[in-house]
């Protein structure tokens, strides 16, 4: 695992605004394709296999809070415990989810957290990088190849959903439509889902409608949302006015209501009680003052680095936010590889149950916020 | 490199995105009508609304052991006239309807805008 140092392709903002990608340059600078990172294909089976691993563990995870009445741990509301666990019973399919990781390139990947509900930077990671090995890469390296199975990964497994519910079923997508990289996101799923056949409508997250005697959500047209894609966590859902109604309407949502269960912090040390000494898991707990040396004090629900604290021995580093009232984890404090002056952070994907695809992170301080840089990478 | 499964996707294509054919993220048109009138029939629907289509029958509801269902007459908005001159509200002036029920919106959205984003 190396980082080069490269000269951006001359129209590189053109060919990101061809793809829809039109958040390239928020907060100054996001897209990144003066650097990559270059692994080998032994490093990338590393990741592969982590992933595969992880993605089972996670399952098995899921299992047993819910078989051990463990969703108080997780701070679930007390009303939505049985709906998350009739999902999970229910295997209520799930798209997709990423993981977090620290790698090296030498020791076993570590993870980091689990992205399991909306996870964003797909659109950067499936199609603009693709297009930068194309053109980036493979001219000179014509063998050069990428983790990146996104696109294919992600229109296969909608078709698999797509029958599942009866044809001509529109599929609603929905975010809170104000920032400008979850459209993107949403718009990249809305294209595949397409793409694989399904009828699909966006509608922002404050126009969903509920006709009570009807029993259903409704879009604009008084249409029925029989089936919604959504970029909004299910934490906010089951916060808002209308999150009861989703415990009595017959709306199936994506990602589904279990994966409650696994984007929250607190799946960090039931991993560690149920697979201690994992090669791939660090030390967690639910109290502090459990972990040996540097530790990482991370909110049950927080999202993009927001109010996670890294104790080192000589510093604190701390990310601010507005999270962090429903209780907090306390983990090991993984060794993020350095490049420079930047560390490095590699988002793993899932499609289904299976990995796909990764995209790097780059930022100046250890902790991932949604303003680190996207950098792309190939192998070979 | 030996001989080795390919992990990149073969083609990546758009039909959407990158195009200006969708009305994308943020672009959820016009809202529709809010309000529907209820009836204890299919008979008193037609009273109202004369078209067979435009009557709708209502999910099956269970009371005191009776099965029971609704008739919904066609969607209007607040002061819109409709087939004839119908208004929202209580069972119009001569009408066989039981009432009018509405679409209520904003009930989500509240939490997401403490935040700038709902990804992670």
């Amino acid at each position: 695992m190396e980082r080069e140092m490269r000269t951006p392709r001359a129209d590189w903002i053109a060919q990101c605004e061809s793809v829809g990608f039109s958040y390239h340059s928020v907060d100054g600078a996001y897209w990144d394709e003066s650097r990559c990172y270059r692994f080998t294909a032994e490093e990338i089976d590393t990741l592969e296999a982590a992933t595969a691993e992880l993605s089972a563990r996670c399952l098995d995870a899921a299992e047993h809070i819910v078989a051990n009445g463990r969703m108080a741990d997780l701070a679930i509301p007390p009303a939505w415990r049985e709906h998350v666990a009739a999902s999970w019973r229910a295997r209520a399919p799930s798209l997709m989810g990423r993981f977090d990781l620290a790698f090296d390139g030498r020791a076993p990947p570590k993870l980091l957290e689990y992205n399991a509900d909306t996870p964003t930077a797909l659109l950067e990671a499936s199609v603009v990088q693709w297009h930068w090995l194309q053109q980036a890469i493979r001219p000179g390296e014509p063998r050069a190849d990428q983790f990146n199975s996104l696109h294919e990964k992600l229109i296969s497994n909608w078709r698999a959903l797509a029958v599942t519910w009866s044809a001509n079923t529109p599929v609603h997508f929905t975010c809170a439509g104000d920032s400008e990289e979850d459209c993107g996101n949403l718009d990249y799923l809305r294209d595949v889902a397409t793409q694989a056949g399904a009828t699909t409508k966006f509608i922002a997250i404050d126009d969903v409608g509920w006709n009570g005697e009807r029993g259903a959500f409704v879009d604009f047209d008084d249409v029925e949302i029989s089936v919604l894609v959504k970029l909004y966590p299910w934490e906010w859902l089951a916060a808002d006015a209308f999150g009861a109604h989703l415990l009595e309407s017959r709306i199936r949502v994506i990602e589904p209501a279990w994966k409650m269960l696994l984007s929250n912090k607190g799946l960090l040390p039931i991993l560690w009680e149920l697979f201690p000494e994992h090669e791939n898991l660090l030390p967690a707990a639910f109290l502090p003052g459990r972990i040996d040396g540097d530790w990482v004090e991370k909110p049950l629900l927080s999202r993009e680095g927001a109010n996670v604290t890294i104790h080192h021995r000589d510093a604190t580093i701390a990310a601010s936010g507005d999270y962090g009232a429903e209780g907090r984890v306390y983990q090991a404090c993984a060794r993020i590889p350095r490049f420079g002056d930047d560390y490095v952070t590699i988002g793993s994907w899932v499609i289904g149950d299976e990995p796909a695809g990764i995209g790097m992170r780059e930022d100046e301080s250890e902790i991932t916020r949604n303003t680190s840089r996207f950098v792309p990478h190939y192998f070979v | 490199m030996r001989n080795r499964t390919r992990k990149s996707s073969a083609r990546v294509t758009l039909v959407l995105l990158g195009a200006a054919a969708i009305a994308g993220c943020g672009d959820s048109g016009t809202p529709a009508p809010e309000h529907r009138d209820v009836y204890a029939s299919k008979e008193d629907c037609l009273a109202d609304w004369r078209d067979p289509k435009e009557c709708e029958e209502g999910p099956a509801q269970n009371s005191g052991g009776r099965r029971s269902s609704y008739w919904y007459g066609p969607s209007y908005s607040t002061g819109h006239s409709w087939g004839g001159g119908y208004h929202a509200g209580a069972p119009r002036p001569g009408s066989a309807a039981l009432g009018t029920h509405s679409t209520t919106r904003g009930g989500f959205g509240g939490s997401g805008h403490a935040h700038a984003s709902g990804g992670s």
